[in-house]
């Protein structure tokens, strides 16, 4: 099934598309995430039915608003980790008392300096795999077609989405670990 | 301009977040999430989930569907070429260990023994010249990163399947499986050190996301050369999640009750009778007698036995089809 298809059958309350891809084939990611956001026991059914509904509000806006940049696995996984980040500063707040966070902005963490630009020839520099840094260099600063690229690198378009993920991951990785080091 | 403005001026929509893990956006929009990840406290805990959860990402091809999952035992732990690097993977720690041994000897007696087959060592041989050298092995399929890091601590010997196109880069990855033997020396921070004995430098640092994706082929397997025998643990495979139909369950009662029958045939061909207590003096044994006539408990022994076997069977691909009569 492509990322359309879902899209369409989720948009549309298909229920094998809705229980295959949403209950079922994503249960594993939406585990994961759980494990990391909650340090304690959470009811995974009811979370899960609690994601389902906000992606659906309003008509499932944010399905029909999907531009289809990435793939709809890799997007869901982000909406999915944020909404559980929120769940769980909710179920704090509302432990402690305060107000909820959906009420607040994302506010930039105090005492950074977001006037520094990030180097990212330094992260380069620090990624232990140069072939990722190529793809990199290639693919975004460049803005190399990924066709052109995988013939370049005698490797299908479909190898190339998976380096080209992990080298996006190990970017990260550095510039987080950058972050940890110097507070930055 | 108040942080609050210039906060949600670079908040990322989860589309550009997405967008930047799979590596589809431009130079400024790859700059722009950089920035807004040094100031955004709530941004950097959502991409280190997303990192920790990259796994899911790659082992799930959305076109497919869940199933049982099969262990690649069949799956040979070499690469094309001369196979041998399970072998040398044992050598590998035989020489670090500072035991005698002969490769060319060793190499032969893989052959022989049927563990060394032209196109590599099954994953269930791997560890089994160590073993036959004397030293004390335990193999473990879906095991963690933990594990190895815990035997690495114990200064045991650790040798794990892998995918060998994952742990490279620039290797191009034609498909998922479990093709190589490496040894892992040494975890620290995000890198792995590993002994391959087909790359060179021989010993060489593999980031841990690479090093995880790359393993995760052989369902984590990994064994490990204890310093003694005491370290034992069983881990069985597990097959919980295995389910049985009909048929197969039939089955269960036939194989514990030949099971019973193999193991008593052995028994009495080595000299023991039937006696009312255990003697190992005398060679008697109270479960001498025909499987109908052992105690409950015992039945149910056998029948475990047989039931996990018959799952064993088929979490390691095999399907078990009664023939038409």
């Amino acid at each position: 099934m492509t990322d359309q298809e879902i899209v369409k059958g989720l948009i549309e309350r298909d229920g094998c598309v809705t229980e295959d891809f949403f209950f079922v084939k994503c249960k594993p990611l939406f585990c994961s995430i759980m494990n990391i956001v909650f340090d304690y026991e959470v009811e995974y059914d009811e979370l899960v039915n609690e994601l389902y509904l906000y992606l659906m509000e309003d008509d499932a806006i944010k399905l029909r608003n999907f531009e289809y940049r990435s793939s709809v696995y890799q997007w869901l996984k982000v909406l999915a980790t944020r909404f559980f980040i929120k769940k769980r500063a909710r179920m704090i707040d509302n432990a402690s008392g305060k107000s909820p966070y959906d009420k607040q902005e994302h506010v930039a963490a105090p005492g950074s300096d977001v006037a520094v630009e990030f180097d990212m020839e330094r992260l380069f520099e620090a990624m232990p795999t140069k072939r990722y840094v190529y793809v990199i260099r290639r693919l975004i600063l460049e803005d190399c077609e990924p066709e052109e690229l995988a013939r370049e690198m005698n490797i299908t378009t479909a190898n190339l989405y998976n380096i080209k993920r992990r080298s996006m991951a190990q970017l990260t990785r550095i510039a987080l670990n950058d972050i940890k080091k110097y507070g930055k | 301009m108040t942080s609050k403005n210039m906060a949600n001026k670079e908040f990322i929509s989860d589309e550009l977040l997405a967008a930047y893990l799979d590596g589809n956006t431009s130079k400024e929009e790859t700059e722009q999430v950089l920035q807004a990840l040094k100031a955004d406290k709530h941004l950097q805990e959502v991409l280190d989930i997303a990192l920790q959860t990259e796994e899911e990402a790659t082992v799930m091809p959305l076109n497919t569907t869940f199933s049982n999952e099969v262990i690649p035992m069949l799956q040979k732990a070499a690469i094309s070429g001369e196979n041998i690097c399970a072998v040398l993977c044992e050598i590998f720690i035989l020489h670090r260990r500072q035991l005698p041994y002969d490769e060319e000897w060793l190499l032969n007696t893989a052959r022989r023994k049927d563990w060394l087959k032209p196109e590599g060592t099954p994953l269930y041989c791997l560890g089994n010249l160590l073993a036959y050298s004397g030293m004390f092995v335990s193999r473990k399929y879906d095991s963690t990163i933990e594990d190895i890091y815990h035997a690495l601590k114990k200064d045991n010997d650790v040798v794990v399947g892998v995918d060998r196109e994952k742990l490279y880069a620039e290797d191009v990855d034609l498909e998922d499986l479990t093709n190589h033997a490496v040894v892992v020396t040494h975890i620290e921070n995000d890198m792995v050190t590993i002994f391959d004995p087909y790359e060179e430098p021989y010993i060489s640092n593999i980031p841990l996301i690479d090093f995880l994706n790359a393993w995760k082929e052989s369902q984590n397997y990994m064994i490990q050369v204890l310093q003694s025998v005491e370290e034992y643990e069983p881990h069985p495979i597990n097959v919980d999640q295995i389910p049985l139909d009909g048929d197969l369950e039939e089955l269960q009662e036939a194989i514990a009750e030949n099971a019973h029958d193999v193991w008593a045939e052995a028994r009495i061909n080595e000299g023991w009778s039937y006696g009312k207590e255990r003697d190992d003096v005398k060679k008697q044994n109270p479960d001498l007698v025909p499987y109908t006539a052992l105690p409950d408990n015992e039945k149910e022994y056998d029948r475990i036995m047989a039931f996990n076997t018959i799952k064993l069977v088929k979490k390691l691909g095999y399907d078990i089809v009664k023939r038409n009569q």
